[in-house]
């Protein structure tokens, strides 16, 4: 530690302002100047105790039934929760600085207040909520855990998300392969009706509120918002255009909030045990505990709650056994669901887990489903699996997603055969960027990411791919026709590439990535 | 002469012509709305077209035997003039 | 059927900035036709390309970019349906916004500021046009749709120059489907733009369209084989943008610059919708429509648009005199001979002399016709039905409750009807039917079969009575047939006296409630001008041969030699609607000038020009019609009634006189009774429904196949 003179501080301060190299890894280190007074303590985050987890029979291993469930804490004086009011609940969510846990991370503190906009009083139409457990992204197996665990945690949270929202009921959208878990829930619901907690007067508190079950039919698409609605309405699961937003024009026309279920599920608790004590957990603006889900190549793939910005290495290492063949052993990790790009081992070593962290590593926490793949995966073949989901699973609304979708899942079929030329790399990254951001819903997007994700990082490997099938098979075209097996006699297009001069010469080392 | 009989068979149709609006066909139009449920109630198989149309000068027009027309312009009558005239125009 | 909720986003249906033009036409105010102009909102103004512009609020973006000159390319946006947002080619860029703007789901905001021409909107253009070309057959030399193709012209305009699509896999592949003997399907075309899903639910309010599959593997159809059941089909062929959706009769036939447009009006029923007539020398290729907002908006019913290969078949072109039972060429001049003699012949006087006018008939020829008839001493003209009184349709958009009798108008004007729909979609329209009971298209509440149901709603017992009672613009649509109902006087009497009853809510001096449809061309014009041992047909077919003697003397004057020919001694040959240019009156009473689209064959004239000529033979002592051209036919038009030669406009009856005539037609129909008899919509095969020239056609025969009697066989394209 060198103490600089001032002419070379404010160098130091001016490279780094213009450099903008983002750093934020770890805690800021705040640029000395002569009157500080001392540094701020660098917080370590991880683990969390026991005492502070809120989902506490997540592993289903005590009674999921209302005893259990108010046996651990639910239930306890929600009629005053929901006596304090609306604005109590919506002020302590946005305190607590809870983010939704769906995957866009939206502050839902926020959200749940553009329910109470200014004249909703007027507005004759009821007002639901809707809770979102269509746990389709790939790798995300924590809704389940909740809804099959510690149902009553999200009866409970519908409850008092709906008096925060002011809604006459509930809808939650359960996804029709959890069948244990759609009965658990409705189990739940019988019994928090039974014991009066729901229906005309919720608790005895006067505000009237029900829930109910509907079950999904397989498909992703369904997770997205607007799907879910129009799914619950009866109809096919296409995305709705947005505006008019939920909050105005949603199921069956009424105001309505789709949330997560994690989300919902943790604000009774955070009611209960205060906004600080959530805020207390995680960095600023990534705050509280998360449910986070590892799976792969770890020794001890697991759900796991544990506090926002824990590192990513410490989450694998310590609740899940390692990855298998230790640390170095390790190729990439998806950190949060098959929609997010790639991090190579490098990143993943500095990154933690939360929504800024992530984004600035140009990846995104998502649902915190954490896919970790060693090097015995064939990377290639991973990202191409992702792509077949997303063109199984696109609605076909809208024309860049439908068609685009279709077009890259061949496109990655062939990379992973490595048939193909190395411009058609550039020109697959073209096409993920004309499908992101046109497309009506977000399922374009979490498409075209993972292959973003793949040639940011592992580009030299499709490109070894290329240059190995090319080496066996001879020059290859623009889409995947063998310079060998082309018919001159045949009316062939002159821009498949089968003439190009990279073409002709044997070696790959003459191969020139383009940038 | 009164509206309230029978017409000679030599009459074949009865057609006024004038505007909804026009001050000019007020007559014409009162002339109507009283004679016109009268003249039909004692020749109901004469027809009797009435059309209107906007800025259109108000007319009467009787058709004979063989197809012979003979009309009288109603443009700013009042209605006894209008009976008057019509009257005129059917027993010509 | 689910009513659909007036939603947020929108547009305004009467066009991009509402219609002006109405409103400044004081003292003529109420010039009242089918549609009406909506309350238009606040208007807001937004910045587009640098310039600013105006538009109504609720308006879409793209309606204020086309406003303010900007074209947008666009596939799944149209201005009379729901908006889907599926295509993503109108994509522009709005400040202050991360991601290209689908500029026909989001609602101008005042104050926004649009563009329309960067290079991030270009690259969008290029990137859903090169998507949409991925999975598009090569199929432009064999499609239809080439020369009219909105995929075609866009993706030259707004499209990348080069394909970048070579996948080995190839492009998807889909099944057609057979929609019926109308619409011919290609689905390897389909773009999945939705717009013929979105019409049939709304406009054409059959349901039977929708999308399967998800993903790629999205198709659209019918699910189960079904053809599509729906008068108002044919319209799916212009909404589709690309060739997945043609015309089955017009298939492989033109190519849309060889064909001469022609713009006139309809006559296969009383909508009066107005056409373009596309031709390819002196054939008539197809019919498209013509956008009236007033009359049919944008779409036609597929009779108009099908019925036109009847013009071909069966054409009388020379006159024809009959010797013995065989019909046999002659000159003009021989024909009009042997009219003449058969004229002294029959002995005819007066009363013996008849004109009978049929469907097809225009104002020029009516108005020819009864000049002769009345100069020959006769007043004997008759329709080819006996009717009533006729008050035109007025103002249906602007009705709030509609009570139909004895009438299906989804069948007897399809045009109207969709309408009808359309304020029952979008405002509170209620509807109730008295007569058969049948699919509208709509919800309707059913009040009964017969007059004794009429009877009882009229006494305000059973349902719809509280609905009409309160509605402030109620509205009687009386249908044609029940004057032909046995019935029908009486419940004429028990109409006019319920009308004079709730005068002030259904004659009003802006409102006049009680109208009745005509299905037949020709007959609002007959009525308007005013009609057996000499018998002159014109155009009549739908004569009943048991009602002309034996020994009278037949003329028919009409274009194809069906039933009113074989009944003549003389045939005449006059030109069918699309050769020539005459007024046609619609059910409105809105007067509409058609024109002629190609020549007539052989020797056949125009119609009143064949009536002048006819009785100008210098044995008649009489002497010629008055008229010479066809100015002076309408400045005789105009002396019958001036409405007939304004065109394009409907004139309001005036309060005090329609109440004069519901007086008279109470007394007129008074002490008929009531013998019960329940009120039978008119089939589709029924003979009063099928016109002549239907009957001519390859393809209404399709047609009654396909859809009256239920036999789907495999309708092939046929040539």
């Amino acid at each position: 530690m060198f103490k600089a003179s001032s002419s070379s501080q404010t160098l130091l301060r001016a490279s780094a302002l213009s450099a903008r190299i983002p750093r934020p890894y770890r805690a800021k280190l705040v640029a000395r100047s002569l009157a500080t007074v001392a540094d701020p303590p660098v917080r370590r985050y991880g683990g969390l105790k026991d005492q502070d987890r809120i989902f506490t029979n997540a592993y289903c291993r005590h009674d999921h039934g209302i005893k259990g469930a108010m046996s651990r804490g639910d239930w306890h004086r929600t009629k005053d929760i929901l006596l304090k009011g609306d604005n109590w609940i919506i002020q302590s969510i946005k305190d607590s600085g809870l983010r939704g846990r769906g995957g866009a991370g939206f502050p839902s503190g926020l959200k749940w207040s553009f329910m109470n906009k200014p004249g909703w009083e007027k507005d004759p139409r009821p007002r639901y909520l809707v809770v979102n457990a269509d746990e389709g992204e790939p790798g995300t197996c924590k809704d389940r855990e909740i809804l099959r665990g510690d149902p009553h945690k999200l009866i409970e949270g519908c409850l008092v998300a709906g008096r925060a929202m002011n809604a006459t009921a509930a809808y939650i959208y359960i996804r029709g392969e959890f069948y244990q878990e759609a009965s658990h829930v409705q189990q739940a619901i019988n019994e928090a009706y039974k014991a009066g907690f729901l229906g005309k007067d919720a608790c005895g508190s006067g505000y009237s509120f029900d829930v109910y079950v509907h079950r999904g039919a397989g498909a992703y698409i369904c997770g997205e918002e607007t799907a879910l609605i129009e799914s619950i309405e009866g109809k096919q699961g296409k995305p709705r255009l947005k505006p008019p937003f939920p909050a105005d024009v949603g199921l069956f026309g009424c105001p309505t909030t789709v949330a997560n279920v994690e989300t919902v599920a943790v604000a009774p608790t955070i009611c209960r045990r205060g906004s600080k004590w959530f805020a207390s957990f995680g960095r600023e603006r990534n705050q509280g505990t998360k449910l986070f889900c590892i799976s792969g190549h770890v020794n001890n793939p697991c759900v796991v709650e544990e506090e926002m910005s824990i590192p990513l290495k410490d989450l694998v290492e310590k609740h899940c056994g390692g990855v298998i063949g230790g640390w170095d052993n390790l190729l990439g990790i998806v950190p949060g669901g098959s929609s997010v790009p790639i991090l190579p081992i490098n990143k993943c070593a500095e990154v933690l887990m939360d929504f800024d962290s992530l984004k600035d590593a140009q990846s995104g926490l998502g649902t915190g489903a954490v896919i970790v793949m060693n090097k015995s995966t064939d990377v290639v073949k991973a990202i191409a699996r992702f792509s077949h989901f997303y063109k199984h699973e696109s609605c076909g609304q809208c024309t860049p997603c439908r068609e685009g979708t279709t077009w890259m899942m061949n496109m990655m079929d062939r990379m992973v055969e490595g048939r193909g030329h190395v411009r058609e790399i550039d020109m697959l990254l073209e096409l993920t960027k004309q499908v992101e951001g046109r497309t009506i819903c977000a399922l374009g997007d979490a498409a075209a990411w993972p292959i973003q994700g793949l040639m940011r990082h592992f580009r030299p490997e499709v490109e070894r791919r290329i240059a190995e099938f090319r080496a066996a098979n001879g020059a290859v075209g623009f889409g995947g026709l063998l310079k060998k097996d082309a018919d001159d006699t045949l009316a062939l297009p002159d821009n498949l590439g089968l003439r190009l001069p990279e073409a002709e010469a044997a070696s790959p080392a003459l191969e020139q990535p383009r940038a | 002469m009164s509206f309230a009989k029978a017409f000679s068979p030599a009459l074949r149709e009865i057609r006024i012509i004038f505007s909804q609006t026009g001050p000019a066909s007020a007559g014409t139009r009162q002339f109507i709305v009283s004679k016109y449920p009268d003249i039909k109630k004692h020749n109901p198989d004469l027809p009797v077209l009435i059309r209107e149309a906007t800025g259109t000068p108000a007319r009467a027009f009787a058709r004979f035997a063989r197809g012979v027309e003979q009309h009288v312009e109603l443009e700013n009558l009042s209605a006894p003039e209008v009976e008057a005239k019509v009257a005129e125009l059917i027993s010509s | 059927m689910l009513r659909i909720v007036s939603s947020v986003s929108r547009p305004t249906s009467t066009g991009l900035l509402g219609k002006v033009a109405v409103t400044t036409h004081t003292p003529h105010n109420g010039r009242r036709s089918f549609s009406s102009t909506s309350s238009r909102g606040a208007d807001i103004t937004l910045t587009v390309d640098g310039k600013e512009v105006t538009v109504p609020q609720g308006s879409a973006l793209i309606q204020a970019c086309e406003a303010a000159g900007a074209t947008i390319p666009r596939f799944c946006y149209h201005d009379r349906l729901a908006i889907a947002g599926n295509c993503r080619m109108c994509l522009v860029e709005v400040e202050r916004s991360p991601k290209p703007v689908a500029s026909c789901a989001m609602p101008a905001m005042p104050g926004s500021k649009v563009f329309t021409n960067t290079p991030l909107v270009h690259e969008a253009r290029e990137g859903v046009m090169e998507f949409l070309l991925a999975n598009h057959p090569l199929d432009c030399p064999i499609c239809d749709q080439g020369g009219e193709c909105d995929l075609q012209d866009q993706s030259m305009r707004y499209g990348s120059d080069r394909a970048r699509f070579h996948e080995i896999t190839g492009k998807r592949a889909v099944e057609n489907k057979d929609l019926g003997p109308l619409v011919k399907t290609s689905m390897n075309r389909c773009i999945q733009c939705t717009r013929c899903v979105r019409f049939a639910n709304e406009v054409a309010g059959v349901e039977e369209l929708g999308t399967t599959g998800r993903g790629n593997d999205m198709q659209i159809g019918t699910y189960v084989a079904k053809t599509m059941d729906s008068e108002l089909s044919g319209n799916v062929v212009d909404l589709c943008p690309v060739g997945a959706l043609t015309s089955k009769p017009y298939a492989y036939h033109a190519r849309p610059w060889e064909l001469k447009n022609t713009e006139s009006i309809d006559v296969m029923d009383a909508v009066g919708s107005n056409i373009r007539i596309d031709s390819r020398g002196v054939e008539v290729m197809r019919i498209q429509p013509k956008t009236n907002d007033d009359v049919n908006e944008e779409w036609i019913s597929d009779k108009t648009r099908y019925a036109y290969d009847g013009l071909k078949f069966q054409r009388l072109t020379t006159p024809l005199i009959k010797r013995g039972d065989r019909f046999v060429s002659a000159t003009w001049e021989d024909a009009l001979a042997a009219i003449a003699d058969g004229l002294a012949a029959s002995g005819a006087k007066d009363d013996e002399i008849q004109g009978v006018v049929g469907h097809l008939t225009d104002a020029e020829s009516i108005v020819a016709l009864k000049d002769l008839i009345n100069r020959l001493g006769s007043d004997n003209l008759a329709l080819d039905q006996p009717g009533g009184n006729a008050a035109p349709v007025h103002g249906v958009e602007k009705a709030d409750a509609i009570l139909l009798i004895g009438t299906n108008p989804r069948h007897e004007a399809a045009v109207l009807n969709s309408r009808i729909r359309k304020s029952w979609l979008h405002t509170g329209l209620e509807v109730g039917l008295v007569g058969e009971r049948a699919d509208t298209t709509y919800g309707y509440d059913f009040i009964g079969e017969d007059a004794k149901a009429l009877s009882n709603f009229i006494a305000g017992k059973g349902p719809f009575v509280e609905k009409f009672k309160n509605a402030k613009r109620p509205l009687i649509i009386v249908g044609s047939a029940l004057a032909e109902h046995p019935d029908g006087k009486a419940m004429y009497n028990d109409l006019a006296k319920f009308v004079e009853k709730n005068k002030d809510k259904l004659v009003t001096p802006e409102w006049n409630g009680f109208s009745i449809l005509q299905r037949v061309a020709s007959r609002p014009a007959a009525y308007e001008l005013g009609f057996p041992k000499f018998i002159y047909l014109l155009n009549a077919d739908e004569v009943d041969p048991k009602s002309i003697p034996q020994d009278a003397f037949v003329v028919y004057q009409g274009h194809h030699g069906d039933l009113g020919a074989q009944l003549a001694d003389v045939c005449l040959p006059g030109v069918a609607y699309t050769e020539k240019g005459v007024t046609w009156v619609n059910t409105e009473g809105r007067a509409q000038l058609g024109r002629a689209a190609v020549s007539s064959p052989g020797a056949s004239r125009e119609d009143w020009k064949i009536i002048r000529y006819v009785f100008s033979w210098p044995i008649y002592r009489w002497g010629p019609l008055p008229y010479d051209d066809i100015l002076e036919v309408r400045d005789r038009l105009w002396d019958i009634s001036p409405t007939l030669v304004r065109y394009d406009v409907t004139e309001p009856t005036s309060q005090e006189i329609a109440i004069a005539g519901l007086k008279t037609l109470a007394t007129q129909t008074g002490g008929a009774k009531v013998a019960g008899t329940p009120l039978r919509n008119l089939s589709q095969t029924s003979t009063k429904l099928i016109l002549y020239q239907e009957r001519e056609s390859v393809t209404m025969a399709q047609c009654t196949r396909a859809f009256v009697k239920g036999e789907n066989y495999g309708f092939t394209a046929f040539a």
